[in-house]
């Protein structure tokens, strides 16, 4: 009797671990397919060793995005299991989350995650995939591509989702544009600290292999200036948020070769990317705030495929969205 | 058997040979002290566990280099073939080869150590990044079942460290309070440490069970909750020694009982002696108001079991005759008072500042150690000298800082202490004497 319960038992252990591998086998052999894109993390963070570390632009969910019964419970848990629907893949094959729930959904593709923190406006979910494990020096290589000559390339993760959520990296990609971001410094007076100056330098890269088309309005209108939340609410919030992309021309569409780089150079201290605040707080420029926690990203975000319908490069204009890093008004890019 | 029992059962038959003892009365004596079970080959299952245990770490070593040109099933396969091996290799010798036991037992253990190593290395293959603490409670689940099992004391001491990094990490890394480590860590090991009479396995339990109430109260509560707890866990044991004393059910545990618990709560009393320590800690806790549930249950839990277990080994005094009654030093019975004491000021608020908040400890303390002086100087016994001469000593160096503030005071403290060390050495010395050249007592 005592021989069975201890094969038993070791067997429990085989059994566990078979278990675990089963599951993610089942995934990667039935589960739908999609891909997410990552943002750019702290590059102190972006390997540890033998894995990257990701972050996905599906880990960051606004509040105007959770379902109700989520947000009538006030500021979720953290640990609270989560449920996120996913919107059809592109032309590209990339997903983006439509809808944050606490109730699991009927339809799959939904990704399963926790919840990593919350407060009034965002939840960061994980979803169990924020780890790429690679041979030992490979990630150098993986490091090399995702950063080129200070331009960030995202990487785009391909999945295999199973009917429960429950999402398996299958691959890697790298986006086929990159964004590269320079915030001027200049000393007032000798002897004193650089401060931000407000001009910035974004450098957009074709990283692919083939002709890639942006968009550079004047003004540098393609893109747009998010809040983005570190320890607290980022109560900041950019005083064109609402304004609709401007119309375009075939005279604003940059046709770029593989390789290729786009400048575009946006002052900050232009009225037009002032920022405001609830609270009596009126439109000023970023480098006015010494708030440690109101950061910023500058996403480049082209018009729509239908905006885009009647221009002569159309077929070859990237349509995505690419946030840059970070950025605070106390004159850092994290 | 021990030294002392082996002595005096060879002792017993010269006894019966020289005629100063009947046979009868020889096996009577001998009966009082039986020889005892048969102690784990524990050098065999040390070596043998330990390299079990760092070939399980080169497996994963070498998995974590995540070899390119080893593919996914391959992978697989060495972490199924390899756990299956050492588990089967183990079983049989621990269940078919008695004389192979302890190398079967060592085998199972890094069985155990592949099984944690296989759940990383599968997480690896399939990039899986979830929450980590509950990959070391699976862990230490698969370690328990195969310690009840078989059963197995190193099962068990893998499967505690296991669920103590468990709870340690939900607590410390997520706030995440797991209210089932304390009583699943003494329900599941207590009663394997009573079968299997291990006292290793008892003492590692303590530690742990005190480790994860710590950890645990500290993540749902504030203030001084963690440090009462852990006070009433210490007295609770020291009373448990008491109990177990000369009792039927693993009398072995008496000494370990008393010493871990008594060293505990004189480091914990010795801290509540520095007024500034103590009114923080007493004060903390009324700043908090409402207490929370799980914070009352923390501090409650402990204390009232620890009331309960000194209340039975008082009405065991009272009703045993005298000469059937357990040696307690008396200074003992102030253990459950200092407790009720630190709780009193804790909930009712310290009532006060600075070091007058701390002088009911200071005497306590100054208690236990006239007392283990006096104790070991009447009966000879190094080890009670030894603790109240240390006790007075850091008692004294302590107070040198916060209570004797003037040079007299210092010189004069420090010349009681001196003369006290030295007439105990004269009284212990004579102690000592006395005790060797006291009449045998004859049958």
């Amino acid at each position: 009797m005592r021989v069975w319960m201890t094969i038993i038992a070791a067997g429990l252990q085989a059994a566990v671990l078979a278990y675990m591998a089963g599951e993610r086998e089942a995934v990667l052999a039935h589960g739908a397919e999609i891909w997410l894109r990552t943002v750019p993390v702290d590059p102190r963070d972006l390997f540890r060793g033998d894995y990257v570390r990701l972050r996905y632009e599906a880990s960051t969910v606004p509040r105007e995005r959770w379902a109700e019964s989520l947000a009538r419970r006030g500021t979720p848990r953290r640990g609270r299991r989560v449920y996120a629907l996913l919107t059809a893949p592109d032309e590209d094959g990339l997903s983006e989350v439509r809808l944050l729930t606490d109730e699991r959904p009927e339809e799959p593709p939904f990704l399963r995650g926790r919840i990593e923190h919350a407060d009034s406006t965002t939840a960061s979910v994980r979803y169990g995939i924020e780890a790429y494990f690679v041979q030992q020096g490979a990630g150098l290589a993986l490091e090399r591509q995702g950063n080129r000559e200070g331009i960030r390339v995202p990487l785009e993760m391909a999945l295999a989702v199973g009917t429960n959520g429950i999402a398996v990296l299958r691959g890697h990609r790298p986006c086929p544009l990159g964004l590269g971001i320079e915030l001027e410094r200049r000393a007032a007076a000798p002897n004193r600290p650089e401060t931000m100056t407000g001009l910035v330098t974004l450098r957009l890269m074709n990283a692919s292999d083939r002709p890639l088309a942006v968009v550079d309005p004047p003004g540098g209108r393609a893109f747009r200036l998010c809040p983005e939340s570190q320890w607290q609410t980022n109560p900041w919030l950019w005083v064109h948020r609402d304004a609709p992309p401007p119309p375009v021309t075939d005279g604003d569409v940059r046709v770029l070769t593989p390789g290729e780089t786009r400048t575009v150079r946006i002052d900050l201290n232009d009225p037009a990317w002032f920022v405001e605040a609830p609270g009596g707080h009126g439109p000023r420029p970023v480098t006015g705030i010494e708030d440690w926690n109101a950061r910023f990203r500058l996403v480049y975000e082209p018009p729509s495929r239908t905006a885009c319908a009647g221009l002569r490069d159309a077929a070859l204009i990237w349509h995505g969205r690419l946030p840059s890093s970070p950025f605070h008004g106390r004159q850092s890019v994290d | 058997m021990s030294m002392p029992v082996r002595r005096l059962h060879a002792e017993s038959e010269r006894w019966v040979r020289e005629g100063i003892l009947s046979s009868e009365q020889a096996e009577r004596i001998r009966g009082l002290y039986p020889a005892s079970r048969p102690s784990r080959p524990w050098a065999t299952l040390v070596f043998c566990g330990l390299g079990a245990v760092i070939v399980g770490l080169g497996v994963t070593l070498l998995f974590a280099y995540n070899w390119r040109a080893m593919p996914k099933a391959a992978k697989l396969a060495t972490v199924f073939l390899g756990l299956g091996a050492a588990h089967a290799g183990g079983l049989y010798l621990f269940h078919r080869r008695p004389r192979y036991r302890a190398l079967g037992e060592a085998l199972t253990v890094g069985g155990t150590m592949l099984f944690g190593a296989g759940i990383w290395l599968v997480a690896q293959v399939y990039h899986i990044e979830e929450h980590f603490p509950t990959a070391f409670l699976v862990w230490g689940s698969g370690a328990f079942l195969l310690a009840w099992a078989m059963p197995s004391v190193f099962q068990a001491l893998v499967s505690m460290a296991a669920l103590c990094v468990w709870a340690g990490s939900e607590s410390a890394g997520f706030d995440t309070p797991m209210h089932a480590a304390v009583p699943l860590l003494a329900a599941g090991f207590l009663p394997l440490a009573y079968r299997e009479r291990s006292r290793v396995l008892l003492v590692c339990l303590l530690a742990a069970v005190g480790v994860a109430l710590a950890s645990v109260s500290a993540a749902c509560s504030q203030g001084p909750v963690p440090f009462l707890a852990l006070l009433a866990l210490s007295v609770l044991a020291l009373a448990a020694g008491w109990l177990h004393e000369g009792a039927a059910l693993f009398p072995e545990s008496a000494m370990w009982y008393r010493g871990l618990g008594f060293t505990a709560y004189l480091v914990l009393v010795f801290v509540l002696s520095f007024g500034e320590i103590a009114e923080d800690l007493f004060r903390e806790l009324q700043r908090h108001q409402p207490w929370p549930a799980p914070a009352l249950a923390y501090a409650a839990a402990p204390m009232a079991l620890a009331l309960a277990a000194w209340a039975a080994l008082g009405a065991r005094q009272l009703r045993a005759p005298p000469e059937r009654r357990a040696a307690m030093p008396p200074d003992l019975w102030m253990a459950p008072l200092a407790m009720a004491a630190a709780y009193a000021l804790a909930f009712l608020g310290p009532g006060g500042s600075g070091l007058p908040v701390a002088v009911p400890f200071n005497l306590i303390l100054l208690a236990h150690a006239v007392s283990a002086m006096a104790q070991g100087a009447r009966r000879g016994e190094v080890r009670a000298v030894a603790v109240g001469c240390v006790l007075l000593i850091a008692l004294t160096a302590a107070r040198y800082t916060d209570l004797f503030e003037s040079l007299l005071a210092r010189g004069a403290a420090f010349l009681v202490v001196g003369t006290s060390l030295f007439v105990e050495g004269f009284l212990y010395a004579r102690g000592k004497r006395l005790k060797r050249g006291a009449p045998c007592a004859s049958g």
